[in-house]
């Protein structure tokens, strides 16, 4: 069988199984109490629920594309980039679980924002923290849905009659016409996301938050067992980890000349930064006009000096030409002498910015530089793409923020907290807590193991979609069919198991938070069960709709989600839950701090576009102050600001404190919560 | 400051929150100073960043030949000591955490809180 069709049967065996659960859970529905079960399970989650659905929470698609990815790009310096793994599962899920669980009900809370509009007795507070949620969730819904799209239509790629019948088809009828033209993209990019959306819209809706634990379930136990299984296939074909991680330090050097745009510079093989230079000359018009083809061509010679200097001759003016990084490849790899010193293609066509001059390299900001063998089994690597290639990749000030930023981050999370306030008992919570740390050693060490050693099988040059697509060429490449099917349809599970879970996050937002405890509390049950499913299905649509061609500002605010959510939420829950002095005051006032200094520090990344587009020159990468990622001092700004604000602020009343810190005798749990103010 | 009304769950809660503070900034110290130490090939002090607040580490740049990997696990020296070493004794205190030193506190429902659950919705 080939590795498609077994990707295409793994894939229906899943749709199946999604379903099917969604199914199920809607039975359980109705049985119980309508919002606390689709919202948060009836707060019944067991251990292995609840340790997979936290793992697979946490583990987006980025676990099974980007994660594997950079080890293959920056060898194991990853380890340390990825180290605070080793404590996240006890700090996620200790540090607040069974206080955070606590306070939920005796709250009677559902969402993070109920939990801190009872805490704090402030219904603004609660809608603050509503708008950041739906608004943080929505952008970063918007990629997740862009990236299910893109890796279904690649699933369905090999699936036979899909390429030749059902996409031609689809075209001939014009029924997809109206999202092509929003869309500006590929028919089968629209039928992946169409799909995708149709798919995550529907198990979620129908089945809410327990179909999502479920699936979560099924997907993080699919994917454990396809990575452990994948080590040994992968071991066997480089002889072994030791051998492995010797011959890649031992590689000849390789020479990365900043001549791509952004995410694969060409490799050119050489030993000092200057032994490849790179020329670019503009022809003469009527030259240029008898050129057919890639709108530039490429001569290589060795000087006298022994160094090679690469002639890249534009037609057209320089400064004007927008050729692709593909024309530059295609122009380089049809110079026989070219071949000598490119070892690798440009597998994405990314536009590389106005050519302009002749120097060493066209882009200034992406120096040559050289990338020996010892990168890879040393640190701090060197970034490869981007204004900052050459610069150190994982400089002390970001090992130092990586700590805080899994950890730490992780723990602040909306996401993350909600299914905190999900689990059974403590006794629950204990189980899961080591079943995650055993489930997360033995995901993300094994994948420092594999996709270092990944190196020795595959070539950059071969990933003709980009690095992201080493696990599945992996998997083709040494594991039998099966496998291969399971791991390839992975970062497909993945994606839809972070989606499902962000779109019940805004769904809780606007029914509960925003309609529910602020427009009308006096809905029925039934209105309650109607509007929640709508509300879910329609903001899966409205994100699909979004997904077809996404708003490039929206984009840039996905880079500081993350961090933004755990700067605004970590330090009110976290000093709300074991302060009883903190008050609504501090609380206001650690919020804001934590989202306006994230804001801030990612503003460079904000504004670029925009600047651009006024020919403003800007540095698009955000401020790291004394090397520190944003996070830090998003955090610092919270905490500090709460802290102060609560100690310059009346003490919270007496019946406030006692409700959520008092013994249950002297709560007051039988009266109505305090007065909301 | 503790007081005799507190609520139990919540008195071994900040304990147990202590504990596990404490553990990740050990980590954090242990696996970051470790492995920059004994995982770089250099260590430039840039002005302004936190590398400036370091002394010269000079002497500690790594070269290729000085690469090892114990055990012939083929997992570099810093690696296995900084990294994989500390992984495998988190799990050791995760057990211990989670199995000796946290407390199952009274179960939230047999005590009646969760019949205050507030959902205001109407019976039909």
């Amino acid at each position: 069988m080939t590795h498609e069709l077994a990707t295409g049967l793994v894939f229906l065996v899943y749709m199946v199984g999604v379903f099917g659960l969604a199914i199920m859970s809607n039975r359980l529905l109705q049985k119980k109490s309508f919002l606390a079960e689709y919202f948060l399970g009836s707060r019944g989650l067991g251990v292995w629920a609840l340790a997979f659905t936290f793992a697979a929470t946490s583990a987006s698609g980025g676990s099974f594309t980007g994660y594997p990815s950079l080890v293959y790009t920056y060898g194991w310096i990853v380890a340390l980039w990825i180290g605070s793994y080793m404590i996240v599962p006890v700090v996620t899920m200790g540090l607040m679980g069974k206080r955070l669980n606590q306070v939920a009900r005796r709250a009677g809370a559902l969402t993070i924002p109920d939990v801190i509009r009872e805490r704090f007795a402030s219904p603004g507070l609660g809608l603050f923290a509503s708008a950041v949620i739906v608004f943080f969730t929505l952008t970063n819904l918007i990629a997740q849905f862009k990236a299910g799209g893109i890796i279904l239509d690649v699933l369905l790629e090999g699936t036979p009659g899909y390429r030749d019948q059902i996409v031609p088809w689809v075209e001939q009828t014009g029924i997809l016409s109206p999202l092509l033209a929003i869309a500006g993209a590929n028919t089968g990019y629209v039928i992946g996301l169409l799909l995708f959306a149709f798919t995550v819209i529907v198990y979620t809706s129908y089945g809410g938050f327990r179909a999502v634990v479920w699936t979560d379930v099924m997907q993080g136990i699919v994917m454990g067992i396809g990575v452990l299984i994948l080590i040994p296939f992968t071991m066997a074909a480089v002889g072994g980890l030791n051998k492995a991680t010797k011959d890649l330090a031992e590689r000849p050097p390789r020479l990365v000349v900043g001549l791509a745009a952004q995410d694969n510079a060409i490799e050119y093989y050489g030993k000092t930064p200057s032994d490849v230079i790179i020329h670019h000359t503009a022809l003469p018009p009527a030259v240029a006009l008898d050129i057919e083809g890639p709108p530039l061509t490429v001569e290589v010679l060795e000087d006298e000096q022994d160094r090679v200097q690469i002639t890249i001759n534009l037609a057209a003016e320089l400064g004007t030409i927008q050729a692709t990084a593909r024309d530059v490849v295609e122009a380089v790899n049809a110079s026989p002498e070219a071949s000598r010193w490119v070892s690798a293609s440009i597998p994405k066509l990314e536009r590389y910015p106005d050519l302009s001059g002749n120097g060493l390299a066209p882009l200034m900001e992406a120096p040559n530089h050289l990338r020996p063998g010892r990168d890879l089994v040393f640190g701090p690597g060197l970034k490869q793409k981007g204004n900052g290639a050459g610069d150190p990749f994982h400089p002390i000030g970001m090992a130092i923020s990586f700590f805080f930023m899994w950890a730490i981050s992780g723990a602040g999370q909306p996401g993350t907290m909600v299914r905190l306030m999900a689990f059974r008992d403590s006794k629950t919570l204990r189980y899961a807590m080591f079943t995650v740390t055993i489930y997360f050693g033995c995901i993300y060490l094994p994948i420092i193991f594999l996709f270092t050693a990944a190196q020795q099988i595959i070539h950059p040059a071969e990933l003709t979609a980009g690095s992201d697509q080493i696990m599945p060429q992996l998997a083709s490449r040494v594991a039998p069919w099966w496998l291969a099917g399971i791991l390839i349809a992975a970062p497909f599970a993945a994606v839809m198991s972070t989606v499902d879970s962000f779109l019940l996050l805004i769904s809780s937002a606007v029914v509960r938070d925003i309609y529910q405890r602020s427009i009308n509390p006096d809905l029925s049950e039934k209105s309650v069960k109607i509007i929640s499913y709508s509300t879910t299905a329609i903001s899966g649509v409205l994100v699909t709709l979004m997904a077809l061609n996404p708003p490039r500002f929206l984009q840039d605010f996905i880079v500081m989600t993350g961090g933004g959510f755990a700067a605004t939420f970590l330090a009110p829950v976290f000093l709300g839950i074991y302060w009883k002095r903190m008050t609504r005051v501090g609380a206001w006032l650690s919020m804001a701090a934590g989202f306006v200094t994230t804001v801030v520090l990612f503003s460079p990344v904000l504004l670029a576009a925009p600047l651009a587009a006024l020919n403003i020159s800007w540095r698009s990468e955000e401020i790291n102050l004394f090397g520190l990622h944003p996070l830090i001092w998003g955090l610092i700004a919270s905490f500090g600001l709460g802290i102060l604000g609560s100690l310059a602020s009346p003490k919270p009343p007496r019946s406030l404190i006692n409700r959520y810190f008092a013994k249950p005798d002297l709560a007051g749990l039988d009266e109505p919560p305090p007065h909301q103010v | 400051m503790a007081e005799p009304d507190d609520d139990p769950v919540y008195r071994d809660s900040k304990r147990e929150a202590l504990i596990i503070l404490l553990a990740w900034a050990a980590c954090m110290v242990w696996s970051v100073s470790y492995c920059y130490l004994n995982g770089y090939t250099r260590h430039d002090r840039v002005p302004g960043e936190v590398s400036a607040l370091l002394p010269t580490l000079d002497q500690r740049d790594r070269t290729l030949e000085s690469l090892t990997t114990p055990f012939g696990l083929g997992i570099p020296d810093w690696a296995l000591w900084g990294i994989v070493v500390p992984w495998i004794v988190c799990v050791f205190f995760s057990a211990w955490f989670c199995f000796v030193y946290m407390t199952d506190d009274p179960e939230p429902q047999d005590r009646g809180e969760d019949e205050h659950l507030v959902n205001p919705a109407v019976e039909d």
